[in-house]
């Protein structure tokens, strides 16, 4: 009953004695008896749960149960495996989640790596002697140069796989085709790379590259 | 200065050209965001690694069999430090972009 009213708010189970471990795996059922010497506190030394198992009391994040408490043995993992996971089943939704995901992790590493060269290793390699740079800098650059360019491709291109279905999706909504955010977006940027690049050569660009690094 | 003068004119330009009123914060958001991310690639391949893996061809050599590192390493240098920090100030904006495109609507719908 209560279970069933606070829906996937549930974080554990709270049960009286003799009802509490008819949900969980074999694993985790333990005789009546047993239960009930815990609760009386019987043998504390003895562990009655595999190691990975927590117990002990649970709240519920629910505003509409915001305030209570429930002290009763909750056996975590046995909740988590029974209920309280849903995985979206539709292809779709893990194939974007999957490219969120990378998008993630070759951002942090493409970025890491940036924040790496511009805050720590320019400055540094401008204090070593030749002899040391040219010891240091092959190996250091590229290794450091291997996962950063590696990195900036991942990312860019599941992020392009993203973005993709969400300008799918709102043409398809709008009733227009994603050729227009697609090209202006390609065309536009890639003229600004194009100008960027213009402005920065040192020396040569049409601006003074002081104006152009400030 | 002069890229940022670039990218808010780009900005401008893709929202331009993107205000049919069905396109959502998200497109728009990691339009502008993502273009950044897009400039920030074609610098990683277009100039800092070509410039970077003759510097560091040349450094090796060097150390290795006392070739002189031609004069052309410190226009390299310069250049790919120049890119550099354009990537370290684009990420900013980028990453702000990026978080908005979810949690902060400040485009379309």
């Amino acid at each position: 009953m209560l279970r069933h009213e606070l829906g996937r708010t549930t974080i554990g189970y709270s049960s009286p004695a003799g009802s509490y471990n008819t949900a969980l795996p074999q694993a985790f059922q333990l005789p009546e008896e047993q239960y009930s010497q815990e609760r009386r506190g019987f043998g504390r030394n003895q562990r009655r749960f595999p190691d990975f198992v927590k117990t002990g009391p649970v709240s519920f994040p629910s505003p509409a149960i915001y305030n209570l408490q429930f002290h009763t043995r909750v056996v975590e993992l046995g909740a988590l495996t029974v209920s309280h996971i849903n995985l979206p089943s539709d292809f779709n939704t893990n194939l974007l989640m999957l490219f969120r995901w990378l998008h993630f992790i070759g951002g942090i590493t493409w970025l890491g790596l940036l924040y790496f060269f511009n805050l720590v290793n320019v400055p540094f390699l401008k204090e070593l002697d030749p002899t040391t740079k040219g010891k240091v800098l092959p190996g250091l650059m590229s290794r450091a140069l291997w996962w950063f360019r590696w990195a900036s491709v991942l990312t860019v291109l599941a992020g392009l796989a993203y973005w993709g279905s969400i300008v799918a999706s709102d043409a398809s909504n709008g009733g227009a085709s994603s050729g227009g955010p697609m090209a202006t977006f390609f065309l536009i940027w890639t003229i600004a790379w194009a100008l960027m690049y213009a402005c920065l050569i040192p020396g040569k660009g049409p601006f003074n590259k002081d104006l152009c690094s400030l | 200065m002069i890229y940022t003068v670039i990218v808010v004119a780009a900005s401008w330009l893709f929202l331009h050209f993107n205000d049919h009123g069905w396109e959502s914060n998200r497109l728009l958001s990691i339009g502008i965001g993502g273009g950044m991310g897009w400039m920030m690639m074609l610098n990683v391949w277009g100039v800092i690694w070509r410039g970077q893996k003759k510097i560091i061809q040349w450094t090796a050599d060097n150390a290795a069999n006392g070739t002189a590192i031609p004069e052309k390493a410190k226009y390299l240098a310069r250049q790919t430090f120049l890119m550099s920090r354009a990537n370290f100030v684009l990420s900013f904006p980028l990453l702000f972009l990026m978080g908005a495109s979810s949690h902060y609507p400040m485009f379309g719908k």
